[in-house]
């Protein structure tokens, strides 16, 4: 079956490469992510121990807790898939392996609302249950529309954690918390988007109502990112 | 794009160090505080107050509210002052040992003693505060209290406990506040034991949440297992049904869907949104 989507992800992937800062790129002194033997104390010994002003914190404590808020929704989503495609042997490793780095990720937004006294989201009972439920409803329209619902969740999020980073990278004066952060994002956004590709090759693009799907989930994740920092 | 949302506020924001013209709020209120015994937390106290400071007694403008500044200005202060009285038992290692109930005691205790020399017109302020104008403030007030409270007693909740466990102290505090002041035992010490019993009684990691939690996992399950067992045909049209639940969901009046959610069951909602093919 000749695979002529293939060649439009790959366009689509280099574009998301070109436009956000990645590991291929040259970095700024403090973002050094991918090889994580580096050590990186060598290459920024100017980082400042500093505390965080009041400012700097109410402008980081929303990002965390709808970060946080993100990977709860992105955890039940992938709960939801599984209890329903969980019998396929093929299918069931792949979407185990996106779940339990999601697991990781909740559990280092977990550290960050503890360690910088974040008010965690009030709704949280609502993203437990929403992300079930499109998981779950999803993945009982079939497989293919399981992994549409992936990759538009996990484009609404490559594209939050870019904007996050482009609002870290603004910040005058970096301190060791702040460059944390900022690796913290980057690191999880590129997990993100490996899951986006993940499931396109997974022919997400061969869904029923791929379009429609599509364009509903992410409005729901965005309207679901913007409550989430507030409330 | 995200919108940052300010709130403005029609009363200028207090801070104990804030210093208008000659004489700063703080120095007022310090010099006030020795009056709210005899005159209670009024006008007149800030009046004398400023008085003691050479100052003539139309002064207590710089508390533009009147009393409920003077209040917010204390329960500020009080707060910073627990804030250093913790940090300074946390340098000295004195909470080690100590559990998170009985680190929440001492910091309760501690607390309470900066009101204990008012103790006897603190009703007064209470009414004050509970004034439908003031309620943001003390409402924010005693949050910031039990948030700075759970800190130093290492809370580390990612989730709803941290909601459960801050509201059970803030009851906790208020009940114990409110009977400080009828208590008339010498240096209050009935006041403890009613400490003593209420941290007892309280369920600080509640099982109200956790019912929630069991429901919303039942219901989860039940929505799987009921979808799962209607035709081809049904399915789809549940499916699209439920996506719409979903969108609304996630889209629509928050605090009404989450008002339903706890209130009845999902496979009621659920049901309600199924149409029979």
């Amino acid at each position: 079956m000749p695979r002529i989507s293939t060649s439009s992800v790959s366009t689509r992937t280099l574009l998301k490469l070109a436009v956000a800062p990645t590991k291929l790129r040259i970095q700024q002194a403090h973002y050094t992510t991918g090889n994580k033997n580096d050590s990186n104390e060598a290459e920024a010994p100017n980082l400042s121990s500093r505390k965080l002003t009041q400012e700097e914190l109410e402008f980081i404590k929303p990002m965390i807790r709808v970060d946080q808020a993100g990977e709860i929704g992105a955890n039940f989503i992938y709960m939801g898939q599984i209890a329903v495609l969980g019998k396929d042997k093929n299918l069931r490793p792949i979407l185990q392996e996106m779940w339990d780095q999601e697991k990781v990720h909740l559990a280092r937004f977990d550290e960050l609302i503890a360690q910088h006294r974040v008010r965690p989201t009030l709704l949280r009972p609502l993203w437990e249950i929403a992300g079930f439920a499109v998981g779950a409803g999803t993945a009982l329209m079939g497989k293919e529309a399981a992994m549409a619902c992936t990759e538009a969740v996990e484009t609404v999020i490559g594209d939050h954690y870019n904007d996050q980073l482009r609002k870290l990278v603004q910040l005058n004066d970096q301190n060791k918390d702040l460059v944390d952060l900022s690796k913290t994002v980057q690191q999880f956004r590129d997990d993100e988007l490996e899951h986006h590709d993940i499931a396109v090759e997974m022919d997400a693009q061969k869904a029923p109502f791929h379009d429609v799907l599509s364009s509903v989930i992410k409005q729901g994740c965005k309207t679901a990112i913007w409550v989430a920092e507030r409330v | 794009l995200t919108l940052q949302f300010t709130l403005f506020r029609t009363k200028p924001s207090l801070h104990p160090g804030q210093v208008r013209g000659a004489l700063s709020q703080k120095k007022l209120m310090e010099a006030t505080l020795p009056f709210v015994a005899t005159h209670g937390w009024t006008t007149e106290s800030i009046s004398l107050g400023a008085q003691t400071l050479g100052y003539p007694s139309i002064a207590h403008g710089i508390f533009p509210n009147g009393p409920a500044d003077l209040i917010e200005l204390f329960l500020e202060d009080s707060r910073l002052k627990l804030e250093s009285e913790m940090e300074r038992k946390k340098a000295a290692g004195e909470l080690e040992n100590l559990s998170a109930t009985d680190i929440v005691r001492l910091a309760v205790i501690t607390r309470l003693e900066m009101t204990r020399p008012y103790i006897k017109r603190w009703p007064e302020a209470l009414s004050v505060m509970a004034h439908p104008t003031n309620s943001v403030m003390s409402f924010t007030q005693l949050g910031k209290l039990v948030d700075d409270i759970w800190f130093y007693a290492g809370d580390k909740s990612p989730d709803m406990n941290w909601y459960t466990k801050r509201a059970s102290l803030a009851a906790v505090y208020t009940s114990t506040e409110l009977y400080m002041t009828q208590d008339v035992s010498p240096n209050s010490v009935d006041t403890l034991g009613f400490l003593q019993r209420r941290l007892e009684q309280a369920e600080f990691v509640g099982s109200g949440m956790k019912q929630l939690g069991t429901m919303l996992d039942f219901g989860a399950r039940s929505f799987v297992g009921m979808v799962a067992s209607v035709s081809n045909r049904k399915r789809m049209v549940l499916m699209y049904n439920s996506r719409i639940l979903t969108y609304s969901l996630a889209t629509s009046s928050v605090e009404t869907r989450f008002n339903k959610v706890q209130d009845i069951s999902i496979r009621h909602v659920i049901s309600r949104h199924i149409r029979h093919v």
